[in-house]
C-alpha cells in the first residue's frame, strides 16, 4: 500500500519548502486591523511549521532526525533561485531536523496564552525561532524554482529508495515568469520511492477578495488557465492527509488535489498543517 | 502468606538504543506491590517519569485514586525540579513545559490473595487461571488508542486527566498468573498471544523459565510478522504458588 512507509532515523522522509519571494509578495493580506505582507505572513508561518517539525521530532531529550528540510526562495536580488534558509544554515540545500532545531538564525521573543490551572489564560512569552526571513524582490522563476526542487528530489531518493515520499509544498502568488511550470511540476510528481510518488502541494495565495477553491477533485470550477495549471500538477492527496483536514474543518473529496487557490490567511496555515502531517511518523 | 514467583523483562523498540526505553517497570514482591509503566515518547524527561511512577507504587502502601493523585503531585514536582528551564535549549524548554506523560498500571497483592489496580492509559493486567480470563483496563486489541489518557506530570497543567484513573479489584488463586504488560504487546496477546494455544504455551514458558533471550527472539518474530507494533515491551509476570 502507498504512503505506509514508517518514518523513522532509519528511513526518514524529507520537506521541500518552495516559497514565491517575488516581489508581489510585498502586497498585503488578511483584513482589517491585521493587515500583512504576504511575504511576512508566509516567513512566519513557514518559521511556525519549521518549529513544530522540530517539537515534532524531539524525543525525550533530544531532536531525531525523521526528516530532512530543504527551503528554496525564488524571486529576490542575486541568484533567483536558492537557499530560503537564514543565519547558520544560509545557503544549504538540505538539512537534518536536528540541525534545524540547533541552528535557527536568531530567537525572537513572542506571547502565547496558555492555561493557568485555575479556568482562566495568561500570556506567556515564549522564545520563537527564525529561520526564514521576509524577501519580496524581482520577478517569479517557478520552473527554475521547481527545477531545483527536482534535483533535491532526485538526490533524495537516490539515497532513500525506501522512504516516505518526499513532500514538496509550494507557495505562491503568481504566474511564472520564466515559462509554464507545468513540466517542471510533472516531472517531480512523476519521482517515486518504493512507497509512492513523491507529493507536490501547491499553494496560491491572493490580495484580492476572491473567491478560494481548497482541495478540488476537478478543474471544471476553476477560473482561469494559471489556476488549471497549477491544478495539473498538484498531487492527489492520499488518504493518510485526511485526518488532519478534517480536524481543521476541511473535508477532502474522493480524488482531491493538493492545491489551494486564492488563498487566505487562515486557508495558507491549513494548507502547511495538512501538508506536515503524515501520520506514521514512528 | 502468599507465595509469589516473578519474572521481569524490558526490551527496547527495535533500531533504537537501550538507552531510549521508555517504559520501567517497579518490582516490591515482599510488599506485594508491582508497577509498569510507559513514558510517553513525545514529553519531556518521559523515562524518567515513568521510572518515578514505578518506583512510587512499589514504595507505597495505598491503593486508591486519592493518594494516587497526590503522589503524581509529588512526583511530578520533583521531576519537575529536575530541570532548570534556562539551561535549555528552545526546543527541549517547550516540551519541557508541556512536562512528561506515562501510561501505567499498578497492582497491589494483599497476603490473603485479594488484589487491587490502578490503571490510567493503556498499559495492561491480565489474570489468567485454569478456568478463568480478566483483563484490565483494556480488553479488545480494538480498544488501544492512538492518543490514550496519560498520567501528567504536570498535573495543574490537566487538573482532569486524573479523573480517567480506573480501579479494578479480585481475588486470586494458586496457580493464577497475573500479567502487566505495556500497550503494544498487551494489544498483541489479546489478539494473538492468548488465543493461539502454542504461542501462549511457548510465551508462558519462556517467560516462567526466565529465557530473556529466547523471548526476545520470540519479540522480533513478532514485530518482523507486522502482528506486533514496534514499540518498547515491558513484561512483569507474577504467578501466585500459594495463598
Amino acid at each position: 500500500m502507498p504512503y505506509s512507509a514508517e518514518i523513522s532515523r532509519t528511513n526518514p522522509s524529507c520537506f521541500i519548502f518552495l516559497l514565491d519571494q517575488s516581489g508581489s509578495m510585498a502586497d498585503g493580506v488578511g483584513s482589517g486591523d491585521v493587515q500583512l505582507r504576504k511575504a511576512d505572513f508566509l516567513s512566519d508561518v513557514v518559521n511556525r511549521t519549521l518549529h513544530d517539525l522540530v517539537i515534532r521530532c524531539t524525543r525525550t531529550e533530544e531532536i531525531r532526525d525523521y526528516y530532512y528540510v530543504s527551503l528554496i526562495g525564488y524571486g529576490r536580488q542575486g541568484a533567483a533561485v536558492g537557499s530560503g534558509f537564514a543565519g547558520r544554515l544560509s545557503g544549504q540545500t538540505l538539512v537534518k531536523i536536528s540541525e534545524v532545531g540547533e541552528y535557527p538564525a536568531r530567537l525572537e521573543s513572542r506571547t502565547k496564552k496558555v492555561v493557568d490551572g485555575a479556568g482562566g489564560l495568561v500570556e506567556q512569552v515564549v522564545r520563537f525561532p527564525i529561520w526564514v526571513d521576509p524577501v519580496a524582490e524581482n520577478g517569479t522563476p517557478m520552473c527554475a524554482a521547481l527545477q531545483q526542487a527536482k534535483g533535491v528530489v532526485d538526490s533524495w531518493l537516490a539515497e532513500h529508495p525506501n522512504c516516505f515520499p518526499p513532500m514538496v509544498l509550494h507557495i505562491t502568488d503568481g504566474e511564472s515568469t520564466d515559462g509554464d511550470p507545468t513540466q517542471a511540476g510533472q516531472a517531480i510528481m512523476d519521482s517515486k520511492s518504493t512507497d509512492g510518488n513523491v507529493l507536490l502541494f501547491n499553494c496560491h495565495i491572493s490580495s484580492q477578495r476572491a473567491a478560494r477553491i481548497e482541495y478540488p477533485n476537478d478543474s471544471a470550477a476553476l477560473p482561469n488557465d494559471f489556476a488549471r495549471a497549477v491544478f495539473a500538477m498538484s498531487s492527489v492527496m492520499p488518504v493518510e492527509f485526511r485526518s488532519t483536514a478534517t480536524a481543521v474543518g476541511i473535508n477532502l473529496p474522493e480524488g482531491a488535489r493538493g492545491f489551494v487557490f486564492n488563498a487566505d490567511a487562515t486557508a495558507l496555515v491549513h494548507f502547511f498543517d495538512i501538508g506536515t502531517r503524515p501520520a506514521n511518523l514512528r | 502468606m502468599i507465595r509469589l514467583k516473578v519474572n521481569r523483562f524490558l526490551f527496547h523498540k527495535a533500531d533504537a538504543q537501550p538507552r531510549e526505553c521508555e517504559d520501567a517497570v517497579g518490582v516490591n514482591a515482599a510488599a506485594g506491590r508491582f508497577a509498569v509503566v510507559d513514558g510517553a515518547t513525545e514529553g519531556f524527561d518521559s523515562r524518567r517519569w515513568a521510572r518515578y511512577l514505578a518506583h512510587g507504587w512499589i514504595r507505597a502502601g495505598a491503593c486508591d485514586v486519592m493518594a494516587a493523585e497526590e503522589a503524581v503531585r509529588l512526583l511530578g514536582g520533583r521531576l519537575q525540579a529536575r530541570h532548570r528551564m534556562d539551561s535549555l535549549p528552545w526546543y527541549l524548554q517547550e516540551r519541557a513545559q508541556q512536562g512528561a506523560f506515562a501510561a501505567f498500571i499498578g497492582l497491589s497483592l494483599q497476603p490473603l490473595g485479594t488484589w487491587d489496580a490502578l490503571a490510567m492509559g493503556d498499559s495492561c493486567l491480565f489474570q489468567e487461571g485454569p478456568s478463568h480470563f480478566l483483563a484490565f483496563p483494556l480488553a479488545e486489541p480494538g480498544h488501544f488508542l492512538k492518543r490514550p489518557f496519560l498520567v501528567p506530570s504536570l498535573i495543574e497543567q490537566h487538573p482532569h486527566l486524573l479523573q480517567h484513573v480506573r480501579r479494578e479489584r479480585g481475588v486470586s488463586l494458586p496457580g493464577d498468573c497475573f500479567l502487566l504488560m505495556s500497550d503494544a504487546i498487551a494489544c498483541w496477546y489479546l489478539a494473538h498471544g492468548r488465543g493461539e494455544r502454542d504461542l501462549r504455551k511457548r510465551l508462558h514458558q519462556l517467560m516462567s523459565d526466565d529465557r530473556r533471550a529466547e523471548l526476545e527472539g520470540l519479540v522480533t518474530e513478532e514485530r518482523a510478522a507486522e502482528r506486533l507494533r514496534n514499540d518498547d515491551v515491558a513484561i512483569l509476570r507474577i504467578e501466585v504458588l500459594s495463598v
